[in-house]
């Protein structure tokens, strides 16, 4: 990815002979730490780096295509490659044992050129990618880039989980499985196998359990499994070895001679002991004792883990293709947080249970924008759009609040509306498919919720907004 | 009342004075009596005090001697009760090994008591690694029969796949107290001891009056008698229902011969070596018990009696009648036999019978009936001897049993009538060789076996 408009300065290169020199940077660089074993040819600009400082300073050269990481470091380098804004998507090659996955072992020069052209041809087809700056669309990307790999777990006994998400890690992107749930939220990543299920203390979601069985009277753990005998005479229940007299069976409490099982004395079911208390009892109370923090759970309560594999949906193709989130949203003029949103949306629902105060929930959603783009283009799609941004925003007054909830969703909090002037905004709604040409194809949908007139005992903004933006997308 | 007590008592004074005058007259009245059954009874008395005397001395010896024992339990249509017999064997106080058959003959037919076998290996297998074993020291195995063979082939089967130094057999409704074997393992430290027998008593005892004749009967002729008689070592039968056999002896004596009375048969077969091998010694344990279910209706009662009597009449004088011989037997086991075997249980009921019918015929009503008022008492003498020696001396359970007592009048009644049913036996064996419609052996296997 070479591009002459850029000059970068000369870097200086070391020569078998140890000598710095400069090299002209038009050439498709390979960047080496540590002496290759392979030779390429002129086509290649090889760069070999000793130094780590050295090495992370050229991780800026433009003309970079391949990294291969020849001397022992491998796992200190990869993070900063994948967290550096120029390399983070570049292949990296190495023989040598790495924590994190690399993209194969150090190949000969007609592997290599097969390998660059693959990635170069997937890079094309991913236009936006350049813009991508923050480390979630690097990690989407990477995973599209190289044939849509799959976000793999691996067996770490270090983690509190067990697993460990080594891509995850290289691109610092923090707790894995929190990450995960809110990329699956957004539908960047779907679900593929599940691989294990592990169960975590709910205290401090450490896997490292201990199964002990207690006494269930007194919660000792000084039990012990024994055979108990059960006098018919006086119903004496004790250990087997305090009946034992001379070959015999005496009951120790009434002196009575057990001869006859089933007659004179019988097994009870209760075949434990507690040390402790002495309580006789059939089945030990099990729980799950946490080697970390001591806490000890049910283990029926126990957190479960899913552990699984992701893969890219078409959802996270699609942006990674038109990148822009900003092109294809809705000019609506200032937008709060949904966090806020939520904050707001309760504070309403209080006030207008209190007072009586008029407020009015809208909601708009897009739900074909990726199928329109396949059709019309994004250029077309972008028109549209801006042109229905300009007339919503016609539409609102000063004091509503907007907030893009989802990628094409989009929540409008119109405080101190009556209810008759709600249904004048739902008939605008409804009239800017006949205004702006082409908004059928987006498949347009609005909700809405009127309070008090539809306010519910025991409604929420969590439960509202959920409930409207159901609505819109067609599932309820 | 009194009057009528008065009467009787006067009745009978004279008849005893005048049988004291009339000397001639009373000996030929008490022949069977003082020939027979007092000899027997004199033999029981003392062997039970002597046995006694020596029963704290045996039980006092310290003993590590604790081989392994297999029990085959022969389970026929038993059901679910096989499950107390399997349950009372694990239940064991024994230190070593027992290993418990359970050989369901005919398991085809019998599927209900195949599953209840197969059901009670739950109590042997651990679930899981960390369950300790309820019964460390036991093992169970089920041998199903799928063709029927009978009560013989159950039996060799089972002694086939058995893998102890000493074999117990035990019918499927019978169970056992816990000290059952222990006590009987300890005999068999002595090396001349082949075969014990092992005691019976009465499950269903409170069933009906026939049970509680039954118990009766089966404490005074198994706990008393056999308890005396094995101290002279002249033991009747080991019971087909309960017995323990040294396991190398037992195969080379070819283990059970098919036919009925299959224990009786085994008894005499040990018994031929007495002559040559006069060390040998079939000791009895009273205090070995197995509880068995007995039949608990008149007409049951009179069926099973119908079989043993005539089985009895079979064995001794058509299948081992060569085995009456000094040298087979020895002199006392001969004697023994002879008096017990032949005389008592074969040709007394037949005096009886005939002696009550020739009083009849020769003297007034009356008389006769004093007569047999006299020998009532003298029976119910005997009983009571026997009870008591039975309460004082052998009894473990005396304070369930003190009950026998207020049922003893009635017995010499029952006995009498016993009498008289096995003299009905002998004759159906004698004319109809009913040994041969025995239900302990499908007709197939009988009649491959040699006629007698």
């Amino acid at each position: 990815m070479s591009d002459p408009a850029n000059q970068v300065p000369a870097l200086l290169c070391v020569d078998e002979a140890g000598e710095a020199f400069l090299e002209d940077n038009n050439k498709p660089t390979i960047l080496c730490l540590g002496e290759p074993q392979q030779i390429y040819s002129a086509r290649f600009r090889v760069q070999v780096v000793v130094n780590m400082a050295a090495f992370y300073d050229a991780l800026g050269e433009l003309s970079l295509v391949a990294i291969l990481l020849c001397q022992h470091g491998a796992d200190e380098a990869l993070p900063v490659i994948r967290q550096h804004s120029n390399s983070a998507l570049k292949l990296v090659f190495s023989n040598l044992p790495c924590r994190f996955p690399l993209d194969g072992r150090l190949p000969d020069e007609a592997a290599l050129i097969a390998a660059l052209t693959a990635w170069q041809q997937a890079y094309q087809s991913f236009p936006e990618l350049e813009k991508m700056q923050n480390p979630q669309d690097h990690l989407l990307a990477y995973l599209a880039l190289r044939g849509e790999q799959l976000l793999q777990p691996e067996r770490d006994l270090a983690s509190a989980f067990s697993y460990r998400y080594p891509l995850i890690e290289l691109f610092d992107l923090g707790d894995s499985l929190f990450f995960l749930r809110q990329a699956v939220r957004d539908e960047l990543l779907a679900p593929v196998s599940l691989i294990d299920r592990v169960r975590q203390c709910t205290h401090c979601s450490h896997n490292t359990l201990n199964y002990i069985d207690l006494c269930p009277q007194c919660s000792s753990i000084d039990i012990k499994q024994q055979s108990a005998i059960h006098c018919f005479t006086c119903g004496h229940v004790g250990e087997q070895q305090t009946f034992m007299e001379g070959g015999r069976l005496v009951c120790p409490n009434c002196s009575t001679a057990l001869r006859h099982i089933g007659t004179d004395y019988d097994r009870p079911l209760e075949n434990m002991e507690c040390n402790h208390c002495g309580a006789f009892f059939i089945e030990a109370k099990v729980v799950a004792r946490c080697l970390h923090c001591d806490h000890e759970n049910d283990p029926s309560d126990l957190n479960i883990a899913q552990i699984q594999s992701f893969k890219i949906t078409d959802k996270t193709k699609f942006r990674l293709r038109v990148a822009s989130d900003e092109r294809f949203s809705l000019d609506l003029g200032e937008q709060v947080s949904r966090d806020y949103l939520h904050w707001l949306v309760d504070w309403q629902v209080g006030l207008s249970r209190r007072h009586q105060i008029e407020f009015a929930l809208l909601c708009l959603s897009f739900n074909r924008v990726e199928q329109a783009v396949e059709q019309l283009g994004a250029a077309q799609v972008y028109r549209i759009i801006s042109q229905l941004g300009a007339q919503i925003k016609d539409s609102l007054r000063v004091t509503d609040v907007i907030c893009q909830y989802q990628d094409h969703s989009y929540l409008l909090l119109l405080p101190n509306l009556p209810f008759d002037h709600l249904t004048v905004v739902q008939q605008k709604m409804q009239q800017l498919s006949s205004l702006v040409q082409g908004t059928d194809a987006l498949a347009m949908a609005v909700s809405s919720f009127h309070a008090p007139t539809e306010l519910q005992e025991g409604d929420n903004a969590d439960f509202l907004l959920t409930r409207l933006l159901s609505e819109v997308s067609g599932d309820a | 009342m009194l009057d009528t007590f008065n009467a009787l008592w006067g009745f009978l004074s004279q008849i005893w004075l005048s049988a004291f005058i009339d000397g001639q007259r009373t000996a030929f009245l008490l022949p069977a009596f003082i020939f027979l059954e007092l000899s027997l009874l004199l033999v029981v008395v003392f062997g039970v005090l002597n046995w006694y005397r020596h029963r704290q001395a045996f039980l006092r010896a310290p003993s590590t001697y604790s081989p392994r024992v297999s029990v085959i339990i022969t389970c026929y249509g038993e059901g679910r009760d096989i499950e107390k017999t399997i349950l009372s064997f694990a239940e064991q106080i024994y230190a070593g090994h027992i290993e418990i058959i359970a050989v369901i003959d005919g398991a085809k037919q019998n599927l209900h008591t195949y599953q209840a076998a197969m059901g009670c290996r739950r109590w042997f297998i651990q679930a899981n690694r960390n369950q300790i074993r309820r019964y460390p020291n036991r093992s169970y195995r089920v041998l199903p029969k799928w063709q029927r063979g009978g009560r013989v082939s159950t039996l060799n089967a089972g002694l086939h796949v058995s893998r102890g130094d000493i074999i117990m057999n035990a019918d499927g409704d019978t169970s056992f107290d816990n000290q059952t074997v222990a006590l009987m393992v300890k005999h068999f430290q002595d090396p001349n001891v082949p075969a014990v027998a092992g005691a019976l008593k009465v499950r269903n005892q409170g069933e009906s009056w026939v049970t509680r004749l039954q118990t009766l009967e089966y404490m005074m002729s198994i706990q008393c008698a056999k308890t005396g008689l094995a101290r002279w070592n002249m033991v009747n039968n080991i019971s087909g229902a309960f017995g323990a056999f040294r396991c190398d002896f037992l195969r080379k004596i070819g283990g059970w011969n098919t036919h009925t009375a299959e224990d009786l048969d085994l008894t005499m077969r040990i018994k031929a070596y007495f002559g040559r091998h006069p060390h040998l010694y079939i000791p009895f344990e009273p205090h070995a018990i197995g509880f068995t279910d007995v039949p608990d209706t008149f007409k049951s009662f009179r069926q099973q009696r119908l079989r043993w009597d005539g089985d009895l009449l079979f064995l001794y004088l058509r299948k081992h009648k060569q085995s009456f011989r000094l040298r087979l037997l020895g002199l006392k086991n001969f004697l023994f036999t002879v008096i017990y075997g032949v005389l008592q249980e074969v040709i007394l009921p037949f005096l009886i019978f005939l002696f009550t019918i020739w009083l009849f015929v020769i003297y007034p009503a009356a008389y006769v009936w004093g007569v047999l008022l006299f020998v009532y008492f003298l029976y119910l003498g005997q009983a009571m001897l026997l009870l008591a020696l039975y309460y004082f001396l052998i009894s473990e359970r005396r304070e369930q049993e003190l009950w026998i007592f207020l049922w003893s009048p009635v017995y010499p009644l029952f006995a009498f009538f016993r009498k008289i049913w096995s003299m009905i036996a002998a004759l159906y064996e004698l004319l109809a060789r009913g040994h041969e419609e025995t239900s302990m052996a499908p007709w197939w296997v009988i009649k491959r076996g040699n006629k007698f």
